[in-house]
């Protein structure tokens, strides 16, 4: 029952469920604001102004800079003529990031540009350059002359192997055989250790990584190593001239627009002039207005400000991509021109609307540290609102509902972690959560609109769909394998979009099969058997991605979860009776050996024969044991034992000692929310994840009820294919909340996974779980729209 | 048999399925509360059988462990040495490349050790695991005490300068706050002279190097300065003065020769002089008694071999460079 066009006035009057829409809508939004009203009263600082005489130094460390990981005594700031500010790195091991006005990228403060007959000398040894151009390095080391080439080490004109015999090592030694020595990446050239290999200098006494050699814009530099201590081996450049100095001790001028990162916490050069003076950008350390807070400290002026709930701070223009918003607008006024007997013309201007709020939400999510607190969240859950009211069947409206709880749990939960912080910047994991989830929920709208009824999802097109999210999902794993690390790419985890390909592929393959005539692997033309190989191929290339790249064990226990769905789901609706009581009987008394198992490892821990991993299950078997492995682990239990059944957030808005737990925004964001809002409040957010699962289950039910023959006698490819897919897709959600609430509350000894609608993980949200919703939403709208 | 073209779509009656639904629901927050009630109810007693026995904690079995594979080692000067990060790499030249390994001088063998994969393990564990960083940390930490060097001085006029000391070019940091024992050994000769410049901690380089203090100050002097400088080294040498008298101190007795503690100088520093340096190598901590606090750190020396106590009995910070508590919030 969409509002027909030119209605105004009485329709919502007409409307079921309307009261219970609004009240689902509107609970999430008493909780922001329960939140925001709540808020301690921080402040901010905004701007230092350091003041100086001239040849005068400052020493500034945690306390003057607002920085809580800094170190006590980290930087040195040093007044050279009238105008130049020099900044020097003074703590023992802990970096300042530098990123020059200049351009440049991230530079290191400790570095020093190596220059033909410059020498420098690292512990006892003395080296010297004699050629330093790009690509081309020669250093004289005692009676040693060695060459480097970016890639490559020459020891007198022989090149070294490779250091480690593995397939990257033996691929770039193919490489360079052959000569195609261009397709590799320049890499520093490590100084220490006791081996000479390619990317190896050893030194005798001077432990590996003290110094690297690296290739710039032009030529290479001297920079600290990762395991370079101010304390530990004496490194001295320019040794025999007058300007030698120790290498921890080098420093550079400060110019105006550099950024700094001192500690966890950015700053921004805006001032070099008598004073300077630096813009405090983000994770700086807040202070209670009361007692009012020191308007100096340390010979470092501070300027406070409140935080930006609505309003941005004076003095900030917005960012040029803001002006994005107007390219929906301005396609707006071509579409007219266009197409002019468009029959979606008369809500136009909604779906233009909506194309605005989505591309300001993806904005808001990348600018998500600069703009005020509020703005993702007003710009994006009224899209929940929209949905509510765009739906019709009472299956979409009540499972809406149930991940509008959700997600607007999850969202006050993020809001808190930011508001009671006591350190600027945790209000960004809730920004960008919910700033992605809009993206998502208004473009997915403005796309349903424009491409009318779902009735054009035909098999071909389902299928090509298919494969180009297979094709896609492949691309982009494959660039993260390429140029990316373990934390995904461009900001993105490509592994939950393959999880999605997976599932869909998969419910695929068991459609075809469920439909088939045949049955058994016979070779006839019309066996679907080669289909069932893709979602296998796929299955192979997750699992070894997970294990191989990320090294991390736990999307194979999320797998396997899956996998036993997806058995129980296909023996369930099997039409012989044997398969289906045995099959089914099968899976249940797996899954009662699974638990068994675990019981039985957990009270004897020194059973589990098997090498990897060991160490993990014995550290959660026996943590009084393993205090530093177990580690994680035994924090969250401290963190959740201090909430109790009632938590804190009621009495103390400040989150306090909950914030030290590692990764707090995500894989232990359970935690918080146990710790804050109590065991009670965890129990109701449990029944909610189960019966949010319940839901997609027997929306998959229905869709297989519905399922019909088609003109050739054939079962329908949709409905079987809704039924596998949200079937796999609720299973894969239980397995991440189970998951989930085991590495938080310590039953199960997997780590890793973060909990869907609570964690702040947006790649898992948009990729994974919003498809779902959206496909099951689609399937009930569509049965509404034709029933059958 | 025929096939059968379709999924069958047998399943429950609706209120079956509500009435499994609800059940998933109740089990999984039955099961949630049971954990949570466990959590909460955590007894703060640990059980009998643990009492008798307590269990040894994954930092204690790595470091006996790695001393018993020769990772870690005791040098002649009382310090811990570590077994390079590269080891392994190492290990696999030794026998494949042995013409591209680095000649080592002036550092431990540690390629003539025994190699197979258990001690390979351990060395993985001790160099890239949490606990393995601890007992690292817990090693500096023991190393930081094992050598011994300070200086106080005095002077009539009234020249103010500060200290600043060097081992082998790296520099070392200098605290005013000295063990009591050395405090209590010279509180009364001492009293109103400037504070302690104590090495509170040392870097981990290799073999005896003599560490070098230096005072420097910006105008050059008027005229001649007499100063009174103790030294707790040995083999002291000045420069930039001349040594009106020296006067050795040992534990036993007030004056000695062979096994001296600390060293009392006069010194003259003549006109226009701008520093002062005086060199002297450190002392094993061995030499004080009663220096090493049983409890400033895990690792201990008992009836002349090293163990690993659980509790240290009192934490010093005096010149502690990093406090030894385990794993503070930094480390994630």
């Amino acid at each position: 029952m969409s509002p027909a066009p030119g209605q105004h006035g009485f329709w919502f009057q007409s409307v079921p469920y309307l009261r219970w829409r609004l009240v689902i809508w509107l609970l999430p939004v008493l909780g922001l604001l329960w939140t925001v009203s709540r808020a301690p009263d921080w402040l901010e600082p905004r701007r230092l102004t350091v003041e100086a005489q001239p040849g005068q130094s400052l020493t500034l460390g945690r306390e003057a800079l607002w920085a809580p990981r800094a170190d006590e005594e980290h930087i040195l700031l040093r007044r050279e003529g009238n105008r130049e500010w020099r900044l020097a790195n003074i703590s023992a091991s802990k970096q300042v990031l530098w990123w020059p006005a200049s351009g440049g990228g991230e530079q290191q403060i400790r570095k020093w540009p190596l220059t033909p007959g410059a020498a420098f000398a690292v512990g006892n040894h003395h080296l010297t350059v004699l050629v330093s151009q790009q690509k081309q390095l020669s250093l004289q080391a005692g009676d040693q002359r060695w060459e480097y080439d970016g890639i490559r080490l020459y020891r007198a004109g022989q090149p070294l192997p490779e250091c480690r015999r593995d397939w990257r090592g033996q691929m770039r030694e193919g490489l360079g055989a052959l000569g195609l020595s261009l397709f590799l990446r320049q890499r520093p050239l490590r100084l220490g250790g006791g081996v000479y290999c390619a990317d190896r200098l050893g030194l005798a006494g001077v432990p590996l990584d003290t110094v690297a050699i690296e290739p710039a814009a032009r030529g290479f530099v001297l920079a600290s190593g990762s395991a370079g201590e101010a304390d530990g081996v004496p490194v001295t450049v320019a040794v025999g001239t007058p300007d030698a100095e120790s290498l921890w001790r080098r420093s550079i001028v400060l110019a105006k627009g550099d950024v700094l990162l001192v500690g966890h916490t950015q700053y921004r050069v805006v001032e070099v002039t008598s004073t300077l003076g630096l813009a405090v950008e983000t994770r700086a350390r807040r202070v209670l207005e009361n007692p009012s807070p020191p308007a100096a400290a340390g010979g470092v002026a501070v300027q406070w400000v409140r935080p930006a709930w609505l309003w941005p701070p004076k003095q900030q223009s917005l960012d040029w991509r803001f002006g994005l918003i107007l390219l929906p607008l301005a396609l707006s006024l071509v579409w007219r021109r266009l197409r002019p007997s468009d029959p979606v013309a008369g809500i136009r201007w909604r779906i233009v609307l909506a194309l605005t709020l989505g591309v300001a939400c993806l904005i808001l999510h990348l600018q998500v540290v600069s703009v005020p607190m509020l703005w993702p969240y007003l710009a994006a859950w009224p899209v929940l609102l929209v949905w509510l009211f765009s739906v019709s069947a009472r299956w979409s409206i009540g499972l809406l509902a149930i991940l509008g709880l959700l997600l607007g749990g999850g969202l006050v939960a993020l809001l808190q972690l930011g508001v009671g912080a006591g350190e600027d910047g945790w209000q960004r994991y809730g920004g960008s959560t919910v700033a992605l989830a809009g993206a998502f929920g208004w473009l997915v709208w403005a796309g349903w609109r424009m491409l009318g009824p779902i009735g054009w999802l035909n098999e071909r097109r389902i299928n090509w769909l298919l494969h180009l999210l297979c094709v896609a999902s492949l691309a982009l794993l494959g660039m993260q394998v390429a140029v990316g690390d373990e934390g995904g790419w461009m900001g993105l985890q490509p592994f939950e979009l393959t999880q999605l390909a997976l599932v869909a592929a998969a419910a695929r393959a068991l459609t075809l099969r469920g439909r088939s005539p045949l049955h058994g692997w016979s070779r006839a033309h019309s066996a679907p058997w080669l289909r069932y190989l893709a979602p296998l191929a796929l299955f192979t290339v997750v699992c070894g991605f997970a294990l191989v790249f990320l090294r991390d064990f736990s999307p194979l226990v999320l797998l396997g979860f899956w996998g036993l769905a997806m058995l129980w789901a296909y023996l369930r609706a099997h039409p012989l009776p044997l398969w289906r009581w045995t099959g089914q009987a099968v899976v249940v008394a797996l899954l009662v050996l699974i638990g068994s198992g675990l019981t039985w490892v957990r009270d004897r821990p020194e059973t589990f024969a098997l090498p990897f991993q060991a160490d993990r299950i014995a550290a959660w078997a026996a943590p009084e044991q393993y205090p530093h492995a177990g580690y994680q682990p035994r924090r969250a239990l401290e963190a959740i034992r201090a909430g109790g059944w009632s938590g804190k957030v009621w009495s103390e808005a400040v989150n306090g000692r909950v914030m030290t737990v590692p990764v707090v925004e995500s894989d232990f964001a359970p935690t918080f929310f146990l710790s804050r809002y109590g065991g009670v409040a965890g129990l109701i957010l449990a029944g909610v994840q189960a019966v949010f699962v319940a839901v997609l289950l027997m929306i998959a039910n229905r869709a297989l009820k519905r399922d019909r023959p088609d003109a050739a006698g054939r079962p329908a490819l949709l409905d079987g294919l809704v039924y596998f897919t949200l079937y796999g897709g609720a299973a894969l959600l239980g397995a991440h909340f189970l998951v989930s609430w085991g590495t938080n509350l310590g039953f199960l000894p997997v780590m890793g996974q973060p909990m869907s609608l609570l964690s702040a993980a947006g790649s898992h949200l948009v990729l994974f779980v919003l498809p779902i919703v959206a496909l099951a939403v689609a399937a009930e709208e569509k049965n509404h729209v034709n029933p059958r | 048999m025929e096939p059968i073209l379709k999924l069958n779509r047998a399943g429950l009656s609706p209120l079956m399925r509500l009435l499994a639904a609800a059940l998933f629901v109740l089990v999984s927050v039955g099961l949630l509360r049971q954990r949570l009630v466990a959590i909460y109810d955590r007894p703060y007693a640990l059980p009998a059988p643990l009492l008798k026995s307590p269990p040894r904690r994954e930092d204690m079995l790595l470091f006996e462990r790695s001393l018993a594979a020769g990772l870690l080692r005791v040098q002649a000067d009382g310090r811990i040495a570590v077994a390079p990060a590269d080891l392994s790499l190492r290990q696999i030249y030794a026998s494949a490349h042995p013409e591209l390994l680095t000649p080592h001088v002036g550092e431990p063998d540690w390629l003539g050790m025994g190699w197979n994969e258990d001690i390979a393990q351990i060395h993985r564990a001790l160099q890239f695991s949490a606990a393995g960083r601890y007992v690292r940390q817990q090693v500096a930490l023991f190393n930081s005490r094992q050598l011994l060097a300070a200086l106080r001085w005095r002077t009539g006029s009234d020249l103010a300068g500060e200290w600043r000391a060097d081992w082998a070019g790296a520099p070392l940091a200098l605290v005013d706050t000295v063990p009591p024992v050395l405090d209590r050994w010279f509180a009364e000769s001492t009293r109103d002279w400037q504070p302690w410049r104590w090495v509170a901690r040392w870097p981990a380089l290799e073999g005896e190097q003599p560490v070098r203090m230096r005072l420097k100050w910006a105008v050059p002097l008027a005229g001649v300065v007499l100063l009174e400088v103790l030294v707790v080294g040995k083999g002291v040498t000045v420069t930039g003065a001349q040594v009106l008298s020296t006067e050795s101190h040992c534990l036993q007795s007030r004056s000695c020769d062979g096994a001296a503690v600390a060293r009392w100088l006069r010194l003259e520093v003549p006109a226009k002089a701008t520093q002062l340096e005086i060199g002297f190598l450190p002392l094993p901590a061995t030499v004080l008694s009663g220096l090493l606090y049983p409890g400033f750190t895990h690792i201990q020396w008992e009836d002349g071999r090293l163990i690993w106590r659980t509790q240290p009995s009192g934490i010093t910070t005096v010149g502690a460079a990093r406090p030894p508590a385990p794993m503070t919030t930094d480390e994630e």
